[in-house]
């Protein structure tokens, strides 16, 4: 009897939180497959502890921290991303700056706010799962989910400052990123005028 | 007043509401009088929100929450075993 109480409660508690769950889920492992084995492993695990979890405190917050141990888990057994990227010289603003010293993007009156526009759904997507993993963890949990910087060190067992500068070294990647879709799409719609 | 280079270094404090209220307030009292700065604070802001916008434009996979809710409601066993 216990049992479908208490399984109960967990739905009415856990369950709203599915879709925010997964949608970060797929931006860090970068595929819809290991996505849903993370949140269903991650609700498996959450449903094993709930015990565990002090009521009135943040639900969302503590499954986020079961899916991001569960997530550095499953990431050393299965691989090791070796991919070194330089950072030293993306400036801040990168992204802006870049749009106002482009000949083609300085034609705008605001050349910034057009390139805003030129990126689509999937362009931003792909952008952050490049993101080599570290940064791709707090970025999302900062950009999306909109995390505190100590809710997003308790989710990922690591110290303030370094979420910090997780965080602001992943945008400027992302920026560089971004700016590559940018030029490719206004390319594309030069060479087809 | 902050100068700008100070300015810079608070930005992704300030895109995350990190930073305490005196602190937005010198930041702020920086941002009315420096136009660059404002210009550029407000595009980081707008990229901000076009990521968590394009990040939460998708929904869930077809099944995916009758997976999980199967799973949570036989992992103690046969359902009919709860009843």
């Amino acid at each position: 009897m216990e049992v479908i109480v208490d399984s109960e409660r967990f739905e009415g508690t856990a369950i709203p939180h599915l879709e925010a769950l997964y949608r970060t889920a797929r931006r860090w492992t970068g595929n819809d497959k290991d996505a849903e084995d993370l949140v269903q492993e991650t609700y498996m695990r959450a449903y094993r502890f709930f015990s565990q979890f002090q009521p009135g405190t943040n639900i969302r917050a503590w499954l986020f921290k079961i899916m991001g141990n569960t997530h550095i888990n499953i990431y050393r057994k299965n691989s090791r991303e070796g991919e070194r990227v330089s950072l030293d010289e993306i400036p801040e603003f990168y992204l802006y700056q870049k749009a106002w010293d482009d000949d083609a993007f300085s034609q705008y009156v605001s050349p910034h706010k057009a390139v805003l526009e030129e990126f689509l759904d999937e362009d931003v997507l792909i952008a952050l799962e490049k993101l080599p993993m570290e940064f791709r963890l707090a970025v999302v949990l900062a950009d999306i989910e909109e995390f505190t910087y100590q809710e997003i060190a308790d989710i990922l067992e690591c110290p303030v400052g370094t979420v910090r500068s997780r965080i602001s070294r992943g945008r400027k990647l992302l920026q560089k990123y971004l700016w590559e879709y940018a030029k490719k799409a206004q390319f594309a719609r030069e060479t087809s005028a | 007043m902050i100068t700008c280079q100070e300015a810079f270094a608070q930005l992704h404090d300030y895109l995350d509401h990190e930073l305490t209220e005196a602190e937005i307030a010198d930041m702020e009292k920086h941002l009315d009088r420096c136009l660059q700065c404002c210009d550029k604070f407000t595009f980081e802001r707008q990229l901000k929100a076009l990521v968590k916008k394009k990040g939460t434009s998708e929904g869930l996979p077809a099944n995916l929450k009758d997976k999980i809710l199967y799973a949570i409601r036989t992992v103690d066993g046969p359902p009919e075993e709860q009843r």
